[in-house]
């Protein structure tokens, strides 16, 4: 059986290092899953030509019985006007600014890690170049569950 | 409800218009569907749905979405191709085909609150006619 579970960080502060730990029921056999998004509390104001205008932070996550990292990756706020969600390649009706025209469809980070224990452990940097910092990371894992 | 190549595509609305509040719906499936297999979800504004909107999804009180998933991740623009914008969970039986809804709306500063419709499109196989 499939199940998906959220584990949300509130991020306060500037260049923020947390460590954090995400439960799975003690029934899940597989993580087939991970998605990672940002939520912001407060608009984020960069500045224009900033490189590291996308990026937000840096993800990793573990299994706490063997420390084995099975992700780790630069997370990005999810701003309906950033490339990411847009097919910038194509011209004509997916060049349209609107997210409702070009918006592309966000899927899971396919990966397959068994389980054993029923613990991941996450790390978590704040990468953002604001000094003023609020918001939500949001975990998405896609668990396989033993029936 | 349309029906074609034994697949049912059903569309249910929820108006949001009061700001952070849960709102909860319950629909019923048409009683020829058997598994579902895809959900999708659009706006009148698809911005407000964008950043405010998250939900909670069950089908025969089987959890499909839990709290706090985000609307954003179920939407797909026109730029994705039409048969790959549905979000696809597997083959779910539909059991009692009650499907019940829980739509957050969540303050961001890049949507300040206003009115807006969420659609809900369901898109379940058909019942095997030697079974129904």
């Amino acid at each position: 059986m499939r199940k998906i579970i959220i584990h949300i960080e509130e991020i306060k502060s500037y260049s923020e290092k947390i460590q954090f730990q995400i439960k799975l029921p003690v029934t899940a056999c597989q993580v087939t899953g991970v998605l990672v998004t940002v939520n912001p509390n407060t608009e984020f104001i960069r500045v224009e030509g900033d490189p590291r205008i996308e990026n937000t932070g840096s993800l990793w996550l573990r299994i706490s019985e063997n420390r084995d990292v099975f992700f780790a990756d630069d997370v990005k706020e999810s701003n309906h006007q950033e490339s990411e969600f847009h097919n910038v390649l194509q011209q004509g009706i997916a060049s349209e600014p609107d997210w409702w025209f070009s918006g592309q469809k966000r899927e899971f980070f396919s990966i397959t890690v068994p389980i054993e224990d029923a613990v991941i452990e996450g790390f978590y940097i704040d990468e953002t170049p604001l000094t003023e910092v609020n918001y939500l990371l949001k975990i998405y894992l896609e668990l396989e569950l033993n029936d | 409800m349309s029906y074609k190549h034994n697949i049912l595509k059903e569309r249910f609305d929820l108006i949001i218009d009061t700001p952070s509040a849960v709102k909860k719906a319950e629909w019923e499936l048409d009683k020829n569907a058997d598994k579902l297999f895809g959900i999708m979800v659009t706006s009148d504004n698809e911005t407000h749905l964008y950043y405010r909107g998250s939900q909670k999804i069950q089908i025969n009180d089987q959890e499909l979405f839990p709290e706090d998933f985000e609307s954003k991740l179920l939407m797909s623009g026109l730029g994705v191709a039409p048969n790959n914008r549905v979000v696809r969970i597997g083959y779910v039986n539909t059991g009692n085909n009650k499907v019940e809804v829980w739509f957050k709306d969540t303050p961001h500063p890049s949507a300040p609150f206003a009115a807006y419709r969420v659609t809900f499109y369901f898109f379940s196989q058909v019942k095997p006619a030697y079974l129904a």
